[in-house]
């Protein structure tokens, strides 16, 4: 059974402290660098989601109504 | 009266002629004592501050003015530059004060503007050229983090090799080195004082260089604690301090060498409380 001496509760802290800032920058490096590229997960508007082809692509248009049509 | 004039140096009478004819002077490229000294302050600032020696920064600065016709007389404070520049031909003369650039010691920068010097000197470069070159050295990226990082780590994992450490402690030193200059890049990065990032990093570097005699790894785990703080030791200070002070540079050696002691205290406080924290004796 390991008794946790300070010397030993030292180097725990320590070592853990090191492993934790490693990940914590190697993720907000990543974060940063899929911000500016490319999202893995994101939430898209209800027009992209309910798009049917033929559809206007410019979303400030005027709502487009058939009844113009007739 | 519109002049062409091609690259030289005015001096300021000559400008004051032509201002008492009434002409009209349009200069390709003009440049006085006034820009020499200016851009020569500069080249002194960053050449010191890249960590260049007192002695080669008079020569290449004297070798510079004297491609530009002048004479540069300078005095080198421990963070100010002091120069003035006067015209051989005339009695123009120009004097400065340069603040030291505190940019990290680069040897990439200090060679490049080396040969910037011997550029000029050579006539390969004229002033327009000159300053030109210079902008881009002084833009220059800095090394490859990451890649100083794992260099320097070995290169410490190497030392305790040399000092008789078992590959246990290479190992471990490896380890420690690679978390104590991580740590070093981080709190730089965060314009942290160095000193306090000194006392850190030692600190960090001897607790997980004690890993050899807490857990029993190896048979060497003094040279292990011993040698994980290596490449904190400020040896470009002290060796600049010994060559200045050989110059004859008295002030600025001084000011070098008590840098680099407060350096060393640092990493004595940092490692000294890594030792006592993990319970090893010291004498």
């Amino acid at each position: 059974m390991i008794v946790l001496s300070i010397p030993l509760l030292t180097w725990f802290v320590i070592a853990s402290a090191m492993c934790v800032l490693v990940i914590v920058r190697i993720c907000h490096k990543n974060y940063c660098h899929i911000r500016h590229d490319r999202h893995l997960f994101e939430i898209g508007s209800e027009r992209e989601e309910f798009y049917i082809p033929g559809d206007k692509l410019n979303p400030d248009d005027e709502v487009y109504d058939c009844e113009d049509d007739d | 009266m519109t002049r062409f004039m091609t690259a030289r140096m005015m001096t300021d009478n000559e400008i004051a002629s032509f201002n008492k004819e009434n002409t009209i002077v349009v200069f390709e490229d003009y440049y006085s004592v006034k820009d020499i000294c200016l851009f020569i302050s500069e080249y002194a600032a960053w050449l010191l501050g890249a960590g260049a020696t007192c002695i080669r920064l008079e020569r290449n600065v004297g070798r510079i003015a004297r491609a530009f016709n002048c004479d540069a007389i300078m005095t080198i404070m421990p963070r100010h530059i002091h120069l003035t520049v006067s015209n051989l031909n005339s009695l123009d003369s120009y004097t400065c004060i340069a603040d030291i650039r505190t940019a990290t010691i680069s040897f990439d920068i200090n060679t490049k503007l080396s040969e910037l010097s011997w550029a000029v000197a050579d006539g390969k470069l004229d002033f327009k050229g000159a300053k030109s070159v210079f902008s881009d050295i002084i833009s220059t990226p800095p090394s490859d983090v990451r890649m100083v990082l794992a260099l320097a780590s070995l290169a410490n994992a190497s030392f305790c090799r040399l000092f008789g450490g078992d590959w246990a402690a290479v190992v471990i030193v490896l380890f420690a080195t690679l978390a104590g200059y991580y740590l070093k890049q981080v709190l730089c990065e965060y314009k942290t004082d160095i000193r306090l990032v000194f006392i850190l990093c030692a600190f960090v570097s001897s607790v997980l260089g004690a890993t050899d005699a807490l857990f029993g790894v190896g048979s060497t785990p003094e040279i292990a604690i011993g040698t994980s703080v290596l490449y904190l030791v400020p040896g470009i200070p002290f060796l600049n301090s010994f060559s200045d002070m050989l110059a004859g540079h008295y002030i600025c050696s001084f000011s070098r060498f008590m840098h680099a002691v407060i350096l060393t205290a640092c990493l004595s406080i940092g490692l000294c409380g890594g030792m006592v924290m993990m319970g090893m004796g010291m004498f």
